[in-house]
């Protein structure tokens, strides 16, 4: 290649290399400004209350989930209604055993009864094996609203 | 919690990456690999969680110190090739700080007190699980009334806030989601880290380029230019995870974790110059992306396979390096990260629910769907593959003369993470347009922040060639180049 040549390229990669500190430090920082929008944005107060009332709505759920079953005991959680059954589900499976086979067991149900003593208007029922029909206590939280959608 | 787990893992990971300022972020997640580890001993075998941790810190611990009284030279601090500069410390100090004020602040987001979804179904279950020692874990493991709960998930995240529940005392979700969240600092922290490093190897690159005679004519700042580049961009990209994972970087998801971690095992394991230490950087990485979840142990095995691909084909034969040696490290690699899952089939673990519903729709329309949906999450791939394109004709050989990998690796290592999971949602079950909606945000972090960090690099090789030219007419092109380029 002729110096002329040689020239013309290396004035090319220079601009290449300008170009690309250039693009990539740009680009970076309109990410990282997004970023610190994003974080910004999920530390809002009014996300604060609305994942504050979802940890209650959970603690409340346990705390009447607790008064019906004993650790380690093997239950039924209906699925009737496939959203309170996982809802439920994310409750018990911590501290109860859930089961698939349906005999023998308590079923677990959440049921949507406004008022006092609910948790946001739902509360846990328990029916026995011999029939008997228990409701949770100990956890109640009063309120129309309701906890966060969740990201999935 | 933290400290605990670094204490666990600071041997360990000492005597892999040497004493270098990247062991900072990456000494924690070494306890919690331990973590991982002792929760798979504990599920498997028998015993508690805490005994098992014990048992393996100080087993670790031990084998390290035998080994450095033995072989002096395996030692951390003869464990760095050349001593690091001032411009090094300088640069490293200030990176750090930064990367820690950018990682900090990002979490800021933990204000908030959210306990995501599969934090709940999934993270946070195995980790009430794991605390409970072997007979409830392994009931758990096999009980199939509940296939959301993805109990054959690796055993990290689980089994780390497991641990930090029984150290602490403290047993509620929202503690083991901000266990979680700093996990995630520490990762996005360490991935960012290779950064640094590539811009100050291309600094020193740049002053044996220039020669002695580079101060006299351009100036003492002229290797400078590619370490604050590295530096800065190190920072800027720890801000770029936390915004890519959004609300699941500080909800208790484990996404981001084995994202960022496989992320940065592709920095230091495919691009940085294959030095041991590097290499251990990225063993530790891998050993995080693995145990965290699915996508993050055949992801890490894609990488594993490239690392000794890139390994036996520069190892010059007959001389120091045999072409067999990476491989059989690269086949001891794959093993290992495959021993979870032949653990969870031993121990006839319950089949994962990918999502609700039959499966529909046929192949053709599932993989235009799932292109559709991931492609929705991936436009940082619009400016990275131009750039990458274009730097690698025009810089390629630059790149090469300064010792780093060829892009080519890093983006066999991202096409094979977002492949492997294209292949999953096509010949998978479930309906997959919910499947889709789901997920496709989360499973596509490796993608996006492995293009990011692409962008990263080829502004500090920019830099650093743009560095190695200025004030040069006529004197010819720079020839430095540091060993072991692939």
């Amino acid at each position: 290649m002729t110096r002329h040549g040689r020239a013309r390229v290396s004035v090319v990669t220079r601009v290449v290399a300008a170009g690309l500190v250039g693009v990539g430090l740009a680009g970076l920082a309109v990410g990282a400004v997004r970023g610190v929008r994003a974080t910004a944005a999920r530390a809002d107060p009014a996300e604060v209350s609305a994942w504050r009332l979802d940890l209650a709505y959970y603690d409340c759920l346990s705390a009447q989930a607790h008064s019906l079953l004993y650790r380690g005991e093997t239950v039924d959680v209906s699925m009737a209604d496939p959203g309170s059954g996982v809802t439920l589900a994310k409750v018990v499976a911590p501290f109860a055993v859930i089961s698939d086979r349906r005999s023998g067991h308590v079923v677990l149900t959440l049921v949507a009864r406004p008022g006092p003593g609910s948790c946001l208007g739902s509360v846990v029922v328990a029916h026995d094996p011999t029939g008997g029909v228990r409701t949770g206590g100990d956890g109640s939280l009063g309120g129309r609203r309701s906890p966060p959608a969740t990201p999935l | 919690m933290v400290i605990v787990l670094a204490a666990a893992g600071a041997l360990p990971v000492l005597a892999l990456v040497g004493f270098r300022l990247v062991a900072v972020p990456l000494v924690p997640l070494g306890g919690s690999v331990l973590a991982a580890v002792a929760t798979a001993g504990s599920v498997a075998v028998g015993g508690t969680l805490e005994g098992w941790f014990v048992a393996l810190a100080l087993g670790a611990t031990t084998v390290v110190v035998a080994l450095w009284l033995l072989r002096p030279s395996r030692r951390p601090h003869r464990r760095n090739p050349e001593t690091p500069s001032v411009l090094d410390r300088l640069t490293g100090l200030v990176a750090l700080i930064g990367m820690t004020v950018a990682a900090g602040w990002s979490l800021i987001a933990l204000r908030t007190p959210s306990v995501g979804f599969d934090a709940r179904t999934i993270w946070m279950l195995h980790g009430r699980w794991y605390e409970q020692g072997h007979a409830v874990s392994l009931a758990a493991l096999r009980n199939t009334a509940l296939p959301f709960a993805h109990a054959g998930y690796p055993p990290l995240v689980g089994g780390t806030v497991a641990l930090s529940w029984v150290i602490t005392g403290n047993h509620t979700d929202r503690f083991g989601v901000v266990v979680v969240a700093l996990l995630n600092a520490c990762a996005a922290m360490a991935a960012a880290w290779m950064l640094v490093d590539l811009g100050r190897r291309a600094g020193r690159w740049v002053a044996d380029a220039r020669g002695p005679d580079a101060s006299a004519t351009v100036g003492l700042g002229v290797g400078t230019v590619p370490c604050v580049v590295g530096a800065g961009s190190a920072v800027l990209l720890v801000l770029v995870a936390f915004g890519v994972a959004g609300p699941f970087a500080t909800n208790g998801y484990a996404d981001m974790l084995w994202a960022t971690s496989a992320v940065g095992a592709v920095g230091f394991g495919l691009v940085l110059s294959g030095r041991r230490t590097d290499l251990g950087a990225a063993v530790v990485l891998l050993a995080v992306a693995g145990l965290t979840k699915d996508e993050g142990y055949v992801t890490s095995m894609a990488i594993v396979a490239l690392v000794a691909l890139r390994g036996a084909v520069s190892s010059p034969v007959g001389e120091t390096g045999r072409w067999w040696r990476p491989m059989a490290a690269g086949a001891a690699g794959v093993i290992g990260l495959g021993l979870w899952p032949l653990v969870t089939r031993v121990l006839h673990a319950a089949p994962n629910a990918a999502a609700p519903g039959p499966r529909d729709g046929n192949d053709v329309s599932r993989l235009h769907d799932s292109v559709v949906s991931m492609a929705a999450h991936l436009h940082i791939l619009l400016l990275a593959a131009p750039v990458a394109l274009v730097a690698m004709i025009v810089l390629g050989r630059a790149r090469r003369a300064m010792g780093f990998g060829s892009d080519a690796w890093t983006w066999a290592a991202l096409l094979a993470g977002l492949g492997f999971i294209l292949v999953v949602y096509v010949t998978g079950p479930a309906n997959i347009e919910l499947w889709l909606l789901t997920s496709t945000h989360r499973t596509t972090f490796y993608g996006a922040l492995l293009a990011w960090w692409v962008v990263g690099i080829w502004a500090v090789i920019g830099s650093a060639h743009g560095a190695s030219q200025r004030g040069v007419r006529r004197r010819g092109r720079p020839t430095g180049t540091l060993p072991r380029s692939a």
